[in-house]
């Protein structure tokens, strides 16, 4: 017994793993303890005595591993140099090595970061490609996919998107955004979208909730649009549109079809389908840090065309568009109030008009948020918003906001009893870029609306 | 069952035996002081003994990395003493680590120069021979045209709004970190015409959707068309030398590398990474974590090791390698559930003290850099980092040591290296990191008992330093107090002698009775009004090596550790 004594109280010293080696040397201790027991049956103090003798032992035993551990962590022989213990200890390693093993976790993020899966599934630069999101404000949840071929800089690319509203959208695009040695860009594009269950309520600042309607529209548009940089985070753009719009009854039946309930002298164009032609330029400075989710600087952008239809001569007008956006940081850019004020004037040529769907409108997650999609229609309109913005961490902006637009037929008919407001809250996920939008409006007799929008700050 | 009267003899003499047992148990193996090696200190640890040529390399995903070590504990977080220091409480040099400032004499242009092999690296002709790997900063890989070796470097540059911000940073911080003892690459300043740049036919890069490619001059337009351009046409970059070797990864914070057996002590208890945490506050290298390391395996086949790197500084400073730091660098890690949950709940009314702090304004090749409100304890960098949170003060009073071991001229000779147009730029960053460093000295240093360097001379004198002092970091004490004893070194007990000395100066005589001991013990503190933790003991210990005495041991008291209070080192 005193030589298994030894060799546990070795073992605990040397091993310094000491509550395992303790617990082992305690259970050795009590076996030996209890053989020693068993050969002396005829007595039986001696026996209790054993017992007694094993606990203590035990106890003492797991008392000088404890010890061991916090006064003597390192092996024991003091004629062992530094640098022999600790090529033991090597020794020991190499004899366990194995290869470095992640986890599923880290494995599969390893993967989705290596292979930029993102990227890969949503915009490569070649190849088939995926897309989140219906096609257009006012299409609901949706989603689709495409093919891109060519280079980064040269390429076409296919897409077709389509949403639980039965909203779907064809997208053809060529782009040359390498030129002028990167300062400029092409893009050649067409499109057909076949939206459903547009909203109409008739135009002007004052139409009832109760006057909804819905319609169709299809527009088939061809695009040839360039830009170039002129400046400093300045540039200048052109371009030249071919629209062809096809308006025709609506397709939600909770809802009356336009037709039901406006005409062509409520909703000019509702009856005709022009061949409209656009002409129009415009200038940005884009001075904000990160455009998708900006912590400081501002974007100043004006605009202005002239469209006209070619078979009637019924429709002609131009289009003034002024959108100025203004950050305002404090506390560290933690904190930011964002202005923003958009107007658009539509003005019709001398006996023209300006067809309906064609009109400025507010409401919905990109203007007001707390009114219906394109709930407030007219020839002019403005909308002013004010955020203030407060960073909960790097991932995670809350934000409070307040929206107030109005919609007139002419700038000089804006008053401000007209104004339409809402308030509301949210949270914005991303980093450089917002990924997620997730907004709470409310607008004053127009009830609750929750907003979730993919990508960018408005 | 009652006992009976003859059995109580043996019960009592039993139970005397195993009481005897139960305290010899407790005293029988050693007294309360460390065993030496007669190898000690050791000065080197052999981390190349074994060959490491069965590792394989371990690529760490940056998201993984942030999670983990946002969300996860991974790492052994006891409170114990760093396990790859000497008895003397220093880091014997490795494959991690190198002594340098602080231990050996390094003139200030040793410092200035670095890791570099030459002054200044006269190439003008690259040739291109495949994209960067990763990394925000714009550049590319290059061998100089027509180099038989094939030497590979990475070239990268400044953004347009910050000419001058990340290069600066990367020559700062190399110089820097390699005069603190770490393995870093070697990094030079050049100015690049891009006419004598040539795409190898056998280049290459990865696209966006992460599938190489070959690279052309698109690709070439790119990256110039985010650096920052000099008026002569020329571009600034930094040039950085391959490392030697095969690259195996990154390490990491915490734990070992299972197929490395010469990496035996858990990353997140080695002094020189918790302590790094030093030198990143000092530096606000707000991005130090195992993304931005490197492990490379050197030797010849059956003889290989693996050397371990910190390398990409274009982050320290005020730079975040494409523009400048966000404000909350340095501050906050990215997720912050306390702060997160003050704000929302006060809807942005309240914000941290940094947030509301004005920050003054900064050259543009300087960045967001300061000392104002500068707390070294509350420094941050993006995410925690396991090593970090291990450090303890005798860690930081390793790594304050350290810094405080830069002169003012030092920093002014590493700052003119990074050849800053704007000489503002140059004096700001100077005064900053000079002032950086004397608060880390204020805190760090005096957050130990900061006796340094003793010394037993042969007559038998004990004289020693005060860290703190010296530094300027702190008034004298009040007081020293000394007392000694003999130690022996194999029953590892200690035998007073005397009681407490109280020394004016920090000189002072060791009683005869001790000095014919083979080792002395020598227990200081100091007693300091501003410093209550000053009067935690130190235990120094000599032993006679013929007529003199070689300091052996330096045991920092350290009550609120888990093993011990001069608990000797916890080899894993």
């Amino acid at each position: 017994m005193a030589r298994r004594r030894r060799s546990c109280r070795a073992r605990a010293s040397a091993a310094r793993v000491a509550h395992r080696a303790s617990a082992r040397c305690r259970v050795n201790l009590l076996d030996s303890v209890r053989d020693a027991a068993d050969g002396a049956q005829s007595c039986m103090t001696w026996r209790r005595l054993g017992l007694l003798l094993a606990v203590g032992i035990a106890f003492g035993g797991d008392a000088f591993a404890a010890v061991q551990e916090e006064a003597a962590p390192q092996a024991a022989n003091p004629a062992e140099t530094r640098e022999q213990e600790l090529l033991a200890k090597r020794r020991e390693k190499a004899n366990q090595r194995q290869p470095y093993r992640p986890n599923r976790v880290e494995a599969t993020l390893f993967t989705i970061e290596d292979t930029r899966l993102f990227t890969r599934i949503f915009d490569p630069p070649q190849g088939a490609f995926a897309a989140v999101g219906g096609p257009g404000e006012g299409a609901g949840f949706g989603g689709g996919g495409g093919y891109r071929v060519g280079t980064e800089t040269l390429n076409l690319s296919l897409a077709a998107t389509g949403s639980f509203k039965q909203y779907w959208q064809l997208d053809a695009l060529f782009r040359a955004q390498d030129l002028a040695g990167g300062r400029a860009y092409v893009e050649l594009g067409a499109r057909h979208r076949d939206a459903p269950r547009e909203n109409f309520f008739g135009l002007g600042p004052e139409t009832p909730l109760a006057d909804r309607t819905n319609y169709t529209l299809q527009m088939t548009t061809l695009t040839s649009r360039g830009g170039i940089e002129i400046g400093r985070d300045v540039t200048l753009s052109a371009e030249v549109e071919y629209l062809r719009p096809r308006v025709s009854g609506g397709q939600d039946e909770k809802h009356l079809s336009i037709e039901q309930r406006f005409d062509d002298l409520d909703a000019p164009g509702l009856s005709a389908e022009p061949q409209l032609l656009y002409a129009g330029a415009s200038l940005v400075y884009e001075g904000r840090d990160q455009p998708g989710n900006p912590r400081r600087g501002g974007r100043y952008a004006i605009s202005w065309g002239h469209t006209r239809d070619r078979d009637e001569d019924r429709y002609a007008f131009q289009r003034l568009m002024v959108d100025v956006e203004q950050v305002l940081p404090f506390w560290g850019e933690q904190r930011r109030f964002v202005l923003r004020g958009v107007g658009v004037q539509t003005d019709p040529d001398a006996g023209r008009e300006v067809p309906f769907y064609l009109m400025p409108a507010l409401g919905g997650g990109n203007t007001l948020r707390g009114f219906k999609t394109n709930r407030f229609r007219d020839q002019s309109a403005l909308l002013l918003r004010a955020e203030y913005r407060y960073e909960l961490n790097a991932f995670l902006v809350a934000a409070l906001f307040a929206d107030a637009g109005q919609v007139a037929p002419s700038w000089d008919a804006m008053s401000r009893r007209n104004f339409k407001r809402n308030y509301g809250f949210g949270l914005r996920f991303g980093a450089a870029t917002v990924v997620l939008r997730a907004d709470v409006a409310f607008a004053s007799g127009e009830g609750t609306r929750f907003v979730l929008r993919f990508g960018g700050m408005l | 069952m009652p006992l009976n009267v003859r059995g109580a003899v043996p019960l009592a003499l039993v139970t005397a035996l195993v009481l005897a047992f139960s305290v010899a148990a407790y005293d029988d193996p050693a007294g309360d002081g460390p065993l030496f090696r007669s190898d000690d200190p050791i000065w080197l640890d052999g981390d190349k003994a074994f060959d490491a040529g069965g590792a394989r390399p371990q690529e760490l995903g940056q998201i993984y990395d942030f999670l983990e070590n946002t969300f996860a504990s991974v790492a052994d977080r006891r409170n114990i003493p760093a396990v790859n220091v000497n008895t003397l409480d220093e880091v014997p040099d490795s494959s991690w680590f190198t002594n340098r400032l602080g231990r050996q004499m390094m003139s200030d242009a040793e410092v200035v120069r670095g890791p570099d092999r030459v002054d200044r690296l006269e190439i003008d002709e690259w040739t291109i021979v495949a994209g960067k790997s990763g990394g925000l900063q714009p550049g590319f890989q290059v061998v100089r045209t027509g180099d038989p070796s094939k030497q590979r470097y990475q070239i990268e540059f400044d953004p347009p709004d910050n000419p001058e911000i990340a290069t600066g940073a990367e020559i700062i911080g190399t110089a820097i970190y390699h005069a603190l003892g770490y393995n870093v690459v070697d990094v030079y300043l050049t100015e690049l015409d891009v006419a004598k740049l040539r795409i190898a036919p056998t280049a290459t890069i990865r696209d966006r959707a992460g599938r190489r490619r070959p690279f052309n001059r698109h690709d070439l337009d790119d990256v110039l068309r985010r650096a920052a351009r000099l008026p002569s046409g020329r571009y600034r970059a930094i040039v950085s030398r391959f490392a030697d070797g095969e690259p195996m990864g990154n390490f990491r914070y915490y734990g070992t590398r299972p197929d490395d057996p010469n990496d035996i002590y858990p990353h997140e208890h080695r002094r020189e990474l918790r302590a790094s945490r030093v030198f990143a506050a000092w530096l606000n290298h707000d991005d130090s974590r195992a993304n931005n390391t490197l492990d490379m395996m050197e030797g010849e086949p059956g003889q290989q090791f693996i050397r371990h790197y910190m390398f990409d500084f274009g982050s320290i400073l005020g730079s975040a390698t494409v523009g400048p730091n966000a404000p909350r660098s340095g501050h906050e890690y990215l997720y912050e559930p306390d702060v997160s949950r003050k704000t929302l709940l006060t809807f942005g009314l309240w914000a941290p003290a940094w947030a509301r702090r004005s920050v003054p304004s900064t050259p543009a090749a300087v960045g967001r850099f300061t000392a104002d409100g500068f707390e070294p304890r509350s420094w941050r960098p993006e995410y925690p980092n396991a090593a970090f949170d291990n450090m303890r003060p005798d860690d930081a009073f390793w790594g304050a040591r350290r810094v405080a071991g830069f002169s003012d001229e030092m920093l002014r000779q590493i700052v003119e290296k990074a050849e800053y147009s704007d000489p503002r730029a140059t004096d700001y960053l100077v005064e900053t990191i000079k002032e950086r460093r004397d608060r880390i000295a204020r805190v760090w240093l005096t957050g130990v008992t900061p006796i340094i360097a003793p010394r037993l001379s042969a007559e038998g004198w004990l004289s020693f330093e005060n860290a703190a002092v010296e530094a300027g970091a702190a008034a004298p004490p009040a007081r020293y107090t000394v007392s000694w004893s003999r130690f022996d070194n194999l029953r590892r007990r200690h035998e007073e002698v005397g009681g407490q000395v109280e020394l004016e100066t920090r000189r002072t005589r060791a009683p005869a009775a001790v000095l014919d001991s083979q080792y002395v013990c020598a227990t200081l503190h100091a007693a300091h009004p501003d410093y209550p933790q000053w009067m935690a003991p130190v235990r120094v210990y000599f032993r006679r090596d013929g007529d003199d005495w070689t300091t052996v041991g330096f045991f920092r008291e350290d009550p609120g550790a888990e093993h011990g209070a001069f608990g000797e080192r916890a080899l894993p």
